[in-house]
């Protein structure tokens, strides 16, 4: 019984530090995001330019708010509101993840494809 | 064990595994996609650790089937279709190998319902929900250590009521 509470904490220990490496390594990768990737199941709903302040209404399930640089979700309309409370995202690979609505907001370091105004 | 109280002691199981899924969704979620105390895991580690794996399937499915039915919506389902298949093939190779306490058994079992999760999105939803991987897999680690301490206690006690 000892020994297997001995590898039980050793399990938990080498997930613990994966996970720590994971988020390590993409947290080294983030840099200053230049797009903001909109997309609704899977496929592409529309790009805007991070540095452009602009609210862009979702399919009517929630708003994309960009603003000084930040890009926060308001007025879902999932029944949670964690897409909400996820705050605002400004860096590159950074997400927001709406799982009732299906959307994903997620930050790229690329240059915006086109523009939402256009 | 008869055949009948096999078939009664699952569907008691399967019945609080459902009652452990409602309970969890009145608790304050912490903010997080995904992030879930996992409570129904209680009575799938129990089904796993008295009987065999197909009976945790059973459970596990029952449980998923009327949660669904419940207060699920489509998209739910096929999330914790995936969290839940994941994290039991995971619980039964562990316990096979014999290495490892309920405990250890259950970690790997939240964390396997998280990854699960995370990969129902990958194919739904694109790359956007790995961000969210480092911290599921460690609130997946702890919440599966607080379920498998309680289960390996109920477990303990189970095997001798069972038994008489």
């Amino acid at each position: 019984m000892k020994s297997r509470l001995k590898s039980d904490l050793l399990l938990f220990v080498a997930i613990v530090l994966v996970a720590v490496a994971i988020f390590a390594i993409t947290t080294a990768m983030k840099s200053d995001g230049k797009a903001v990737v909109i997309t609704l199941n899977g496929s592409t709903y529309t790009e805007a330019d991070l540095s452009k302040n602009v609210e862009i209404d979702v399919d009517g399930l929630l708003t994309v708010v960009i603003d000084g640089g930040e890009v926060y979700v308001k007025d879902s309309t999932c029944p949670d509101g964690l897409c909400e409370r996820s705050g605002a995202i400004s860096k590159s690979g950074e997400s927001i993840v709406c799982l009732p609505c299906g959307v994903v907001v997620k930050i790229t370091a690329d240059e915006p494809e086109y523009d939402f105004i256009n | 064990m008869s055949k009948t109280k096999k078939i009664a002691l699952c569907g008691v199981l399967s019945g609080l595994a459902f009652a452990l899924s409602y309970i969890e969704t009145l608790l304050p979620s912490i903010g997080i996609v995904g992030a879930k105390l996992g409570l129904a895991n209680l009575a799938i580690m129990v089904a796993l650790y008295i009987f065999s794996w197909r009976e945790a399937a059973a459970v596990s499915g029952v449980r998923i089937l009327l949660s669904w039915l419940m207060f699920g919506s489509f998209t739910g389902l096929i999330y914790s279709l995936a969290g839940g298949i994941l994290s039991l093939i995971i619980m039964s190779l562990l316990k096979k190998l014999d290495k490892f306490s309920p405990i250890g058994v259950s970690i790997a079992g939240g964390v396997g319902h998280n990854l699960g999760q995370i990969l129902a999105a990958l194919l739904m939803l694109g790359t956007g929900a790995l961000g969210y991987l480092p911290i599921l897999i460690i609130l997946g680690a702890i919440s599966g250590a607080i379920i498998g301490i309680v289960a390996a206690l109920l477990i303990k006690a189970l095997k001798k009521a069972v038994k008489a």
